[in-house]
């Protein structure tokens, strides 16, 4: 009997026992799930409320996502570098005239000290045959700003790299803002709306390859400015750019990869002289220097028409120097194709507002396949003119804004797409056209001449029109999806007005 | 180290790991340890003041233990305490009498509340209430354990003093309580009290600006920001505390639910009022020595209450409202009773209890625009300015959002307030943590997390904006 109440004692200790230990295996997984569901929280949020960088020029967050987006070593060349790399140089060009596929992992002014760390990002991911720096922020000695430091690391995948490029770029008492970037943007709840949630999940290519399209009207002459060309002295490079400059040169080396270092145009006399100091390090280090600021006229952020020049240029180098199999034809390659009619779509844009009088302006629209919405009335106190009305008539419609009627108005509503009429009227009486704009619904209308006499073009239900007493334009391209220009042409006193708006 | 910095969450962490899995023995150096660490980290060299305090107690409880050691003890903690403080704030009162560059010092970390700490030990010593420490060490983490260090609760040596020897096992309910105390800590510091410090500091700075019911939103945010400041910094103590199986006495019961001015003060930073019941009124008489005497005792309790926060004239002028609204009070009882009994039918009603409630609230809040305020006429002139206009429609257009907080951050910051007075009303009428503890774990977990992103995403810190170091600190 003593055995058997030993032995229940025993089993009952082993049983506590053993319940213990559950207890204690239950305590650990609860802490741990309750950690892992905190992490994924936590990271969900971060992401959420980060700072995304995806509209416009400065799109660094879709420049850097979308190098990820690249397939693995499908690239011939990397440029990396600051904003002047990623306004100059427009890997679609590249391709379009060299079958070559590259990509501008750049952000804005940043230092080399963090391009160090692109471009060892850049070669665990890409084969290229040449990694192209920008050597523009060469004279940096400084730390660079808290905000241009979360520019440039912020888009960054989480590992080594990311950490080392902190730890190089920040000041220690800021980097757990950087680790943690929760701590800088948990405050942008505030100003918290729907596009930004829906951008976190957006991993896209992207369809410019890390290029920005500047559009502007702006002539550049065709060499560099004698005050660039005319530097001789040389500024030191500062010992922390010297010092990165050189590991970016020995990791290169290291990684069996091609460096070439460029400068794109900017037209900065005082910069050019350190320029000149990277000259000489290159030709130490045996590294090809194509200094392009004294050869080509430029300025911080180019323009799309001058881009073209920029990278024509350094594509021809490049052509010269590497043997590239083309890709224009692999099919491999056929969203560079489709991609590359974007840059093209740009030009055609900048051209279009560069165009300084009507002419002009019509000869551009007849060379880049446009959408043309025209309305048009005149009345006898201020009838086109005759060069006027012939010009819009090369486009494929025929205006007769310029006849003599017996009545006071007369109205003109018309429809050109890529070259090819849609329809044209010219009435007193009231006339109203529609077409479809791809989703887009178009109404293009004039009321009448004893009816208020006013033209309209409506696109998806918004009013277009200037409603002035001559032509009236609306020029929407089908590529990039968007009304690039209005305009009207109107004669006030005799003279004639060509107004953009 | 910043009780709202990462360091100090690593410090817990790493802490409360090697706590329980060293020797139990050992436990208490391992506390000290973490105290030295913990007050050595702000500044080696004025953990000279604290040593200093820990040293004199020492020695005058295990070695001279008559009335003129008592005398030389608390005096001498007293006089570093009142002249450090005197630096600190520029001379205030006496700046006329001696010039303040000549002793430009730091004030030490939780100097008001360890020199109480120590002071109503030796007195207690003295009068043989309690045993005195023979060990050094275990007296030294009596005095400088590190949770409560900061902003107090100012603990009783018979309280506090024999927890740190016992055997503390690893208990998860305990320690997830903790947890939670903390977590409910973060929230009112982090997400209430500096985000309405950024209206308060805009209303007070430019007092003469704003005017009207400006004032009174001023008075009422910065009851609000000290209330959760101070309630939240003590929550955060009591969790870490709890965190290694040490109970602290609470500081707070709600105290803006008070139905007097004596009521608040019994709700209100209790430790403090009791250590001035028993150190300073008590010994003074008491209410025993006629109503002259009990009078004059409570000024002079709330008087040294109000030199103890600071040495400003505006701190007197506080500590002296106080008193004259205890003495009022207690004036009026039987006028009062009278009218609750005659006039008032319904005296246990709801209205007549809140109506009780939001008297005493404005009158702590009067009070409290005297203590926020720089000097005595900055005060004086917000409260002529609070009457001399009426702009009641400042709560119905945008106004409000132009103080520091636009429209978002406002409403943030009034759904934070409504929270804290929810959660307060429940923890007025039930014990929270147990009825929480008896909850589903997918529920708790829920508020939880719910919590941890409020504090996370609502809370005010990191480098866009430097969080505010908590208040009492600098008393």
């Amino acid at each position: 009997m003593d055995q058997l109440t030993m032995q229940i004692n025993l089993f009952m200790v082993h049983f506590r026992e053993k319940g213990m230990e559950m207890k204690k295996v239950k305590i650990a997984i609860r802490i741990m799930l309750f950690c892992v569901i905190f992490c994924v929280l936590f990271i969900f949020f971060t992401e959420i409320l980060k700072d995304k960088r995806m509209e416009g020029e400065y799109n660094v967050t879709t420049k850097v996502r979308g190098f990820y987006q690249e397939p693995e070593n499908s690239l011939d060349f990397v440029f990396v570098g600051s904003s002047q790399l990623y306004a100059d140089v427009a890997p679609a060009v590249l391709f379009t005239e060299y079958g070559m596929t590259s990509y501008d992992f750049a952000a804005n002014e940043q230092p080399l000290w963090i391009t160090y760390f692109y471009i060892k990002e850049a070669l665990k991911h890409q084969k290229p045959k040449a990694i192209v720096l920008d050597v523009f922020t060469v004279y940096g000695e400084e730390l660079e700003a808290e905000g241009v430091n979360h520019i440039n690391l912020d888009d960054l995948p989480f590992g080594k790299n990311k950490i080392d490029a902190i730890k190089a770029s920040v000041p220690k008492d800021m980097q757990l803002s950087f680790f943690f970037e929760m701590a800088k943007y948990h405050t942008t709840w505030n100003t918290f709306y729907t596009d930004k949630y829906l951008q976190t999940f957006e991993y896209e290519r992207d369809k410019n390859r890390g290029y920005s399209p500047f559009i502007f009207a702006r002539e550049y002459e065709q060499t560099a400015k004698d005050e660039v060309k005319n530097v001789v002295d040389k500024q030191e490079i500062p010992t922390r750019s010297k010092e990165w400059l050189q590991k970016i040169i020995t990791l290169t080396k290291e990684e069996g990869v091609d460096l070439i270092l460029i400068k794109t145009p900017n037209g900065n006399a005082e910069r050019q002289a350190y320029y000149l100091s990277v000259a000489d390090l290159a030709k130490e280090e045996g590294v090809p220097f194509l200094n392009l600021n004294s050869v080509l006229d430029g300025e911080a952020h180019v323009n799309v028409i001058q881009a073209e020049v920029i990278t024509k240029y350094i594509g021809s180098y490049l052509a010269e120097n590497y043997s590239i199999t083309d890709k224009r034809k692999d099919p491999a390659f056929s969203s560079w194709k489709t991609d590359s009619q974007f840059f093209y779509r740009y030009k055609a844009k900048c051209e279009l507002i560069s165009a300084t009088n009507f002419s002009q302006y019509v000869d551009v629209l007849k060379k880049n396949h446009y959408v043309i919405m025209m309305t048009g009335k005149k009345s006898p106190a201020s009838p086109l003119m005759d060069e006027v009305i012939a010009k819009v008539n090369e486009l494929p419609v025929k205006c007769e804004l310029n006849q003599v009627s017996e009545v006071e108005n007369k109205g003109f509503i018309a429809l050109v797409d890529d070259n090819q009429t849609i329809f044209y009227e010219n009435s007193e009486q009231p006339m109203m056209q529609t077409y479809q704009l791809d989703t887009l619904p178009v109404t293009i209308s004039y009321s009448g001449a004893s009816n208020e006499n006013i033209t309209s073009m409506l696109l998806g239900g918004v009013e277009y029109d200037q409603n002035v007493t001559g032509l009236n334009f609306v020029i929407y391209d089908r590529i990039l999806q968007e009304t690039v220009d209005m305009s009207s042409v109107e004669v006030k006193d005799g003279v004639l007005v060509f107004t953009r708006k | 180290m910043n009780m709202i910095s990462l360091y100090f969450w690593i410090f817990i962490a790493i802490g409360t790991l090697i706590y329980y899995t060293i020797p139990k023995k050992t436990q208490w150096l391992w506390l000290l340890f973490m105290s030295i660490f913990f007050y050595a980290s702000t500044s080696i060299k004025l953990s000279v003041f604290i040593l200093g305090s820990i040293v004199t107690s020492y020695i005058y409880t295990r070695f001279m233990r008559n009335k003129i050691g008592l005398i030389f003890v608390i005096f001498g903690n007293a006089f570093v305490l009142l002249f450090l403080k005197y630096c600190a704030f520029g001379g205030g009162l006496f700046a006329s009498f001696i010039p303040v560059d000549r002793f430009a010092l730091l004030v030490p970390l939780g100097i008001s509340f360890y020199t109480l700490q120590v002071i109503s030990y030796c007195v207690d010593v003295y009068h043989k209430k309690v045993v005195p420490e023979k060990n050094i060490f275990k007296y030294a983490l009596f005095v400088s354990f590190f949770p409560q260090i900061l902003q107090g609760p100012i603990p009783r040596f018979e309280q506090l003093h024999a927890q740190f020897f016992k055997v503390h096992k690893f208990e998860y309910e305990k320690v997830t309580a903790g947890l939670q105390l903390m977590i409910w800590g973060y929230f009112q510091k982090m997400v209430i009290a500096d985000r309405a410090a950024i209206v308060v500091d805009r209303l007070f700075g430019e007092y003469e600006t704003y005017k009207g019911f400006y004032v009174l939103l001023a008075g009422f945010l910065y009851s609000i920001q000290l209330y959760t400041d101070f309630a939240g910094c003590v929550c955060i103590a009591l969790g870490t505390a709890q965190l290694f199986g040490i109970t602290l006495s609470d500081n707070f019961k709600h105290p803006y639910f008070a139905v007097s001015v004596k009521d608040f003060w019994s709700r209100w930073h209790i430790t403090l009022s009791s250590w001035l019941k028993d150190y300073i009124y008590i010994p003074l008489g008491g209410n025993k020595k006629g109503k002259v005497r009990k009078y004059g005792n409570i000024m002079i309790t709330f008087l040294v209450s109000g030199l103890w926060h600071g040495m400003g004239l505006h701190y007197f002028v506080w500590g002296l409202l106080h008193g004259v609204y205890q003495v009022i009070e207690d004036m009026a009882t039987p006028v009062t009773t009278w009218f609750d009994q005659k006039v008032i039918s319904s005296k246990n009603s709801f209205s007549h209890k809140l109506g009780k409630q939001l008297l005493t609230f404005f009158c702590v809040m009067i009070a409290w625009i005297f203590f926020r305020a720089s000097s005595v006429s900055m005060a004086i002139t917000m409260l002529k300015n609070m009457v001399t206009e009426f702009n009641p429609y400042i709560f119905f257009n945008d106004d409000l959002y132009l103080l520091g907080l636009d429209d978002r951050e406002f409403h943030l910051l009034l759904i934070s307030i409504v929270v804290l007075w929810f959660v307060s009303m429940l923890q007025n009428k039930y014990e929270l943590r147990t009825l929480f503890a008896k909850q589903t774990i997918l529920f708790r977990w829920i508020i939880l997390f719910i919590a941890l992103f409020s504090i996370i995403i609502g809370g005010i810190y990191g480098p866009a904006y430097d969080a505010n170091q908590f208040i009492y600190g600098a008393f």
